[in-house]
């Protein structure tokens, strides 16, 4: 297979924003189309394909979902290479496939591996899901099509040119277009287009087909009911608008009030992040009903995600007071032990929104940073973080659920003593020192400290002495110095020395032969 | 008072059994690292960028937590200390400057220096008796 050398970048935005759109109405349940767009990659793509691109573009998201029929109707677009320099025209041939006509074609294309035909329905589903697969790997290197699925019978019309008239005649238009108005509107310098979409489509295609993690589904589950949960908002294209605008914007059409978190440009998108379900939801909702100033229609796109960095960051530092209560309360003093895991199910705990609950350990992080003085001495932690800072002498790693995540215990043991490079005791047992530190990378060097006098009576002595000494040889005339020297004190002089470069120096005298 | 040809021969004298110890005592630290205490007194005292370790079993502990070292000296400096200074008891004074790379950070210009003293019983075994260890650019990470 070529390599693939960037996908132009309007071709790109269609892309995303198309098959952004296009997972989203997979989730959503809603009948689905398919259309299969085969580019050249080799040509520059002209003016009117960057603008036949957009209008695809609106066209997927202009459209309106079909009672559902028992034959699903494909459409096929195929842009023939124009190898003059003419840059007007585009040669489009149109041709309705059927279910079975596609599949056999797509497996013949190397992006996707041939399915054996079963539903219709289900096995575009398929194709759609491996579609991305592919389509990402495929991207990374020079790959000849790039293909959205998805089902839906409609088709478009006007960009294609008089040889496709007969074509033509079994094609119903639905765009209302506006040729004039609707030119280039994306005006993305040259430079810009560059593999941003490949990275892009990449995360999001691991995101979806990747085996979502426990946590993710839980918090899915529980969006309806659970308050305090995080999800990221996306705009594609968003780098477009002005924060305020955008915000306000959305802000109308949205039924609750929103507030943004960490509202920022990410490529070509803009994202935040709000922390309700009820929000999120209603934010969704928003999307298709907001237009920018030439009336495009903006996409909003809401996923669940974790926590934003500035907010875990708080979560520290602010709620660290509130969980410092119950950790003194579970302490155990006689066993000079603080079982984390009661500390986490303690009542006083669970009222209060501090995050414990749904992250646990953002909550770990937070009461392991507790000040010493405001906490007595741990010895023993149920659950590692990266965050700690205090350094428990012994750990209970078995019973904790949560020490999981790794393939077997040996491993979890040794990432546990390194993170706790103190441990003597590990579920009852001693550590060995040579466990301690599987690699040399974890030894880190002592902190530099400024200067140490031993006591405070040498200290006084020999500041002093040095004031007295360095005022002389600055300002005074250096013979004086020769009172502070022992009769038959030794005295040494490093000079440095370059044979390359032997200038002559005022200590040369001092050089031996 | 010492003759000059005497003391000659007695800087001399310290200047070679210094320039081996220093020699010993990095290739020690590089390659040998847990035989490193065995150059140090059982009382010697390192102030290492400011940090204070006393006692051997201190010591020991300290070069532990050190990461592998790759040391190499640019410079070396030796000097009898008077005996008036010392008790009669024989110490040499090395001055050390060099480069040091401790695996993981970054390259350091160090200086050194060490108060070796002569430890008779059973042989003539110079030791190190105090050693103070510096980064020149220790006041940035």
């Amino acid at each position: 297979m070529d390599d693939f050398e960037g996908c132009r970048t309007s071709v790109e935005e269609v892309t995303a924003d198309v098959v952004e759109r296009a997972r989203e109405l997979e989730l959503e349940e809603e009948p689905e189309y398919v259309i299969e767009l085969l580019q050249s990659h080799d040509e520059t793509l002209t003016d009117e394909e960057l603008f036949l691109m957009d209008e695809r573009r609106k066209w997927f998201l202009e459209m309106e979902s079909t009672p559902g029929e028992g034959a699903v109707k494909i459409v096929e677009m195929r842009k023939e290479h124009q190898s003059t320099a003419s840059s007007a025209s585009l040669n489009c041939t149109f041709r309705l496939l059927s279910v079975e006509e596609l599949c056999i074609s797509v497996a013949e294309l190397t992006c996707v591996p041939s399915i054996p035909l079963k539903s219709g329905r289900e096995n575009l589903r398929q194709l759609f899901r491996q579609g991305y697969n592919k389509q990402v790997t495929s991207l990374q290197r020079r790959a000849r099509c790039w293909r959205i699925y998805r089902r839906r019978h409609n088709y478009w019309s006007q960009q294609a040119t008089s040889q496709q008239q007969q074509d033509r005649e079994s094609l119903r238009s639905d765009a209302h277009v506006d040729m004039q108005a609707r030119y280039a509107p994306y005006a993305i310098p040259s430079c810009h287009r560059r593999g941003n979409f490949q990275e892009q489509e990449e995360t999001h295609v691991n995101k979806e087909t990747e085996q979502k993690p426990p946590e993710r589904r839980m918090e899915r589950n529980r969006q309806d009911e659970t308050l305090g949960s995080w999800f990221k908002i996306r705009i594609p294209f968003g780098i477009k608008y002005d924060e305020k605008w955008l915000l306000n914007l959305i802000q109308k059409q949205c039924s609750v009030p929103f507030t943004p978190v960490e509202f920022h440009y990410e490529k070509m998108q803009a994202q935040f992040f709000v922390e309700n379900a009820n929000i999120a939801f209603a934010l969704k909702n928003v999307n298709g009903k907001i237009y920018n100033e030439a009336n495009e229609r903006i996409s909003i796109f809401v996923d669940p995600c974790d926590a934003p960095h500035s907010v875990l960051k708080e979560l520290r530092s602010e709620k660290v007071e509130q969980i410092k209560l119950p950790v003194k309360e579970q302490y155990d003093a006689s066993q000079q032990s603080l079982d984390i895991q009661r500390v986490r199910s303690d009542p006083g705990l669970m009222t209060r929104d501090t995050g414990m609950a749904r992250n646990p350990r953002n909550g770990m992080a937070a009461s392991l940073q507790i000040h010493p003085g405001n906490m007595p001495k741990v010895k023993s932690a149920g659950e590692m973080d990266k965050g700690e800072r205090l350094e428990p002498e012994g750990m209970c790693a078995d019973r904790n659920p949560l020490c999981t995540t790794f393939p077997d215990k040996s491993t979890n043991i040794s990432s546990i003593l390194e993170l706790f490079s103190k441990l003597l005791t590990l579920d009852g047992r001693e550590t060995s020192p040579l466990a301690k530190c599987g690699t040399e990378a974890c030894k880190r060097l002592p902190t530099c400290k400024g200067s140490y006098f031993g006591s405070d009576e040498l200290k006084n002595l020999v500041l002093r002495f040095l004031q007295q000494y360095y005022l002389i040889y600055d300002y005074g005339d250096r013979q004086g110095l020769a009172g502070a020297y022992h009769e038959e004190a030794c005295f040494s002089l490093t000079i440095p020395f370059h044979p390359e470069d032997p200038a002559p120096s005022s200590l040369c005298e001092y050089f031996k032969d | 008072m010492a003759k000059p040809m005497d003391f000659k021969i007695y800087v001399d004298q310290a200047c070679r059994a210094a320039e081996e110890f220093v020699s010993i005592y990095y290739e020690t630290m590089d390659k040998r690292r847990q035989a490193l205490t065995r150059l140090y007194l059982d009382k010697a005292t390192l102030v290492w960028n400011g940090n204070v370790v006393t006692g051997l079993e201190a010591l020991t502990k300290f070069f532990d937590t050190l990461p592998s070292s790759e040391f190499q000296v640019n410079m070396l400096d030796c000097q009898p200390v008077h005996e008036q200074a010392t008790q009669s008891q024989a110490t040499v004074l090395v001055v050390t400057s060099g480069t040091v790379k401790f695996d993981g950070n970054r390259q350091h210009y160090f200086n050194q220096n060490f108060l070796l003293t002569a430890q008779s019983t059973p042989d003539i075994v110079w030791k190190i008796a105090s050693d103070c260890f510096r980064f020149q650019d220790w006041g940035s990470s």
